[in-house]
């Protein structure tokens, strides 16, 4: 052993984009990241894939598993763009809010 | 930006263990926040589809689509294709549904009933004629070929039935010589087959009786003599008569959904049928239709955090998913088939807070697709999205039916 530490990595571009997972700005970039992709999934057509949820095979063959799975992840992605992302942005409001708080009871240094 | 903004949002100086817990309690929050709120955004009025009078400027929307989808070999080629790769019985409910809107459109828009006649006309010319070169098995799934039909020669109730209440409909709007024989004919054939049953009930399927189908052939047997005038009024009691005694769920009250022509059942209550039996009983004795619909809604509609929807069996006679009720959502136990039907039952009874949830839920899992003047849904297929149209469009159909039924002495009980 060398008896020496290894420099950390600088962290590399999409980790720098995202921010701290557990800060306000990791909350907004998740949420941003999710409405990304589900409006590419949305540009990308997939939205008619949906049928699979009426027991439709997009294609017309039940057992196409391409189709289910673009159906799927569409789905997937929605509920997503629904559910998690507005979490998200609240969340990070709100823990934003918390330490703009905070930071207002402490005497600078 | 400023450094005191960026300390904020990268929560610079606390610890993780902090920022692990502060996260988690604002995400807690964020949700107890968000899932209450989200309904709203989905939420259609429920005017916008549920009307007296023209068509609501939404529903209006979903009969362009089909309006179009029928003027248009190609794209309606594509649609019933992709409908019949799972199940050839949705190409023809499609067209039932949607020609039984289309009688109800007529009545409500007397001034474009021409169009609506000829798409109606064509529907029915092309079912005929596909039912007459590819037999009636080209509607029917493939098991209806596995086994004997009890009575003999094969007749499909749930094909006789459906094309019979189409010709009827579309003979409401306005008698057409041609098609006074074809449906005296498909009446004749439905009695025969009932009659033959000591439950008063035809073949859908080999020895498979469905509540569906044996009240969509009542309501087309009311419907046609109010039209030829006949009598079937002591045959339809009787029907009635011998559902209450025989094919009545015990616990529920619910009319199962599947039997033997000798009347045992195959299996219990079921949304996808139950929807559908109130909504053509409701010609027939409202009374009891009424009370199928309401232990229905009791037992079937539920509404979590203000969406509403069907599930496919009650809970004490749960069974397993199949093609009518579609792909079940778990724990939830979500039916896409129950809740498509829901929405005639409901339009049926004027239930307008059961619509309003089942609204919300379509516009939020439904995936709407405006193109135009059109509306479609992505998650629906033709069937689905005709179901909802008729849902949309029923009542002065019925409502035809009933005062010359009431005009020729058969008193619908109210």
């Amino acid at each position: 052993m060398s008896g020496t530490k290894k420099a950390p990595r600088p962290p590399g571009r999409l980790k720098r984009l995202l921010g701290p997972a557990f800060s306000p700005r990791g909350l907004l970039a998740r949420a941003a990241l999710i409405t990304l992709a589900c409006g590419l999934a949305h540009l990308a057509g997939l939205r008619d894939y949906t049928t699979i949820l009426s027991g439709t095979s997009p294609s017309g063959n039940p057992s196409d598993v391409l189709s289910t799975g673009l159906g799927t992840l569409y789905v997937v992605l929605y509920l997503a763009f629904t559910v998690a992302a507005p979490v998200f942005a609240i969340a990070a409001g709100l823990f934003a809010g918390y330490l703009a708080f905070a930071a207002r009871g402490k005497k600078p240094a | 930006m400023t450094e005191k903004l960026k300390k904020i949002l990268n929560a610079g100086g606390v610890s993780l263990p902090k920022r692990i817990l502060v996260t988690a309690l604002a995400l807690l929050i964020a949700t107890a926040i968000w899932l209450p709120l989200l309904h709203l955004l989905y939420r259609p009025r429920v005017g916008d589809y549920f009307a007296e009078g023209k068509l609501p400027p939404r529903a209006r929307a979903l009969a362009e689509w089909h309006l179009d989808l029928w003027t248009n070999a190609e794209r309606r080629a594509e649609a019933i294709e992709r409908m019949r790769g799972s199940n050839a019985e949705w190409d023809f409910m499609g067209r039932t549904f949607l020609v039984l809107a289309l009688a109800n459109m007529s009545l409500r828009e007397p001034e474009e009933k021409d169009l609506y006649l000829e798409v109606m006309d064509t529907i029915i010319d092309e079912t005929l004629r596909l039912e007459k070169q590819e037999g009636m098995y080209f509607f029917l799934m493939p098991y209806a070929q596995d086994r004997p039909w009890v009575n003999q020669p094969p007749r499909s109730l749930f094909v006789d039935g459906e094309i019979a209440l189409m010709l009827g409909a579309r003979q409401t709007v306005e008698a057409r010589r041609e098609y006074a024989l074809p449906l005296a004919g498909r009446v004749d054939a439905i009695v025969r087959s009932m009659k033959k049953s000591p439950v008063l009930s035809g073949e859908s399927y080999p020895d498979e009786c469905w509540t569906f189908c044996n009240s969509v052939a009542l309501a087309a047997i009311r419907v046609s003599d109010t039209l030829d005038r006949r009598d079937h009024s002591a045959l339809v009691k009787r029907w009635l008569r011998i559902a209450r005694e025989r094919l009545v769920e015990k616990e529920t009250g619910l009319l199962i959904s599947e039997y033997t022509t000798g009347g045992y059942a195959m299996d219990g209550p079921e949304g996808s049928s139950l929807w559908m039996v109130a909504h053509c009983l409701s010609l027939v004795d409202e009374a009891f239709a009424r009370d199928q619909y309401e232990r229905a809604r009791r037992e079937l509609v539920r509404r979590v955090l203000g969406f509403g929807y069907a599930r496919e069996w009650p809970p004490s006679c749960p069974n397993t998913p199949d093609i009518d009720s579609g792909p079940i959502v778990p724990v939830l136990e979500i039916s896409p088939g129950s809740s498509g039907l829901a929405f005639l039952g409901a339009a049926t009874f004027g239930d307008t807070r059961t619509l309003s949830g089942l609204l919300t839920s379509l516009h939020y899992g439904g995936f709407p697709v405006r193109r135009g003047d059109r509306l479609r849904f992505a998650a629906s297929n033709q069937v689905g999205d005709a179901v909802l149209l008729y849902a949309a469009a029923q009542g002065p159909l019925w409502e035809v039916v009933r005062k010359k039924a009431r005009r020729l002495g058969w008193r619908t009980k109210r």
